[in-house]
């Protein structure tokens, strides 16, 4: 009695490709939702400025994203050195003073079980061999 | 009309009660969203403004669609003279709510997390120096 196992080669092969693609894919995935995040809280902050006192700060709200061996990271946030940039703590947190506006926080909280999903893709679109798409370098830049 | 189930008030208020229940002596003095003027700073205080979200999209959410989830959070200002006041102040508060973990009827609540921590900073816009430690704290709940 005997047992015979082929295409062992091939399911080598793949799994091999989807270890290779995994961190590229992982970059793009979590530039897509970084982007999403980015997108709700400018939205957030344009709809509370509406009397047009922060038409800079938007623009300053960025995304980077990293890989260092097989962590994927984000940060999402106002740039310090660009128009109003320096805003973003005073704006999420407020002061004692001022009331804040949240739309960091609310933004990824939004987008947290998106991701997951996205995740999920992922790893199927790795083992199946196909290609993931998202924006890992920030395309508006601010 | 149909009558407001309270929910909102009730979970906002967990941070509020649990802060105002440090009775000292000194008792800790807990603002909700505004800081009356001329308040001393000298005894500290802690401004608190809290708002809350409810996920559209969330794996608590229920089958049917309905908002399932209660993301509270607390941005707390603890405020002091001096910078070890404000830290006095910021531990007072993370002794009365890191960890516990509210009784709310109507809701399933997790513990309340420290979420961020931030340095004492220099705050001068009332025309007195105070130096203002911002902490915030959250709390998932479902119903």
């Amino acid at each position: 009695m005997g047992v015979k196992v082929t295409g062992l080669e091939e399911l080598t092969e793949a799994l091999q490709q989807a270890v290779k693609d995994a961190i590229p894919g992982a970059k793009k995935i979590t530039g897509k939702g970084s982007n999403n995040i980015k997108k709700e809280a400018k939205r957030i902050i344009k709809a509370a400025s509406h009397r047009g006192y922060l038409p800079h700060y938007p623009k300053s709200i960025t995304y980077e994203v990293t890989a260092v061996g097989a962590v994927v990271s984000s940060e999402i946030g106002p740039e310090a050195e660009k128009l109003q940039g320096g805003l973003g703590p005073l704006l999420e947190n407020g002061s004692v003073n001022n009331s804040p506006i949240p739309h960091l926080n609310p933004a990824l909280d939004g987008e947290e079980n998106t991701f997951y999903s996205y995740m999920e893709e992922l790893g199927e679109s790795l083992l199946e061999g196909k290609s993931v798409d998202g924006p890992v370098i920030d395309p508006g830049g601010g | 009309m149909p009558i407001a189930d309270g929910l909102d008030q009730a979970i906002a208020n967990v941070a509020l009660t649990l802060l105002a229940a440090d009775v000292g002596p000194p008792a800790l003095v807990v603002f909700d969203g505004v800081v009356p003027p001329n308040t001393p700073v000298n005894a500290g205080y802690v401004l608190a403004y809290s708002y809350l979200s409810r996920p559209s999209d969330d794996q608590d959410n229920s089958a049917n669609g309905r908002s399932g989830v209660w993301n509270q959070r607390w941005i707390l200002h603890c405020v002091g003279g001096t910078a070890a006041a404000a830290r006095a102040v910021a531990q007072r508060a993370r002794t009365a709510l890191l960890d516990v973990q509210p009784t709310i009827v109507g809701l399933s609540c997790g513990r309340i997390r420290l979420e961020e921590t931030q340095p004492p900073q220099r705050d001068e816009t009332t025309g007195v120096l105070v130096m203002d430690a911002v902490n915030t704290y959250s709390l998932r709940a479902t119903s």
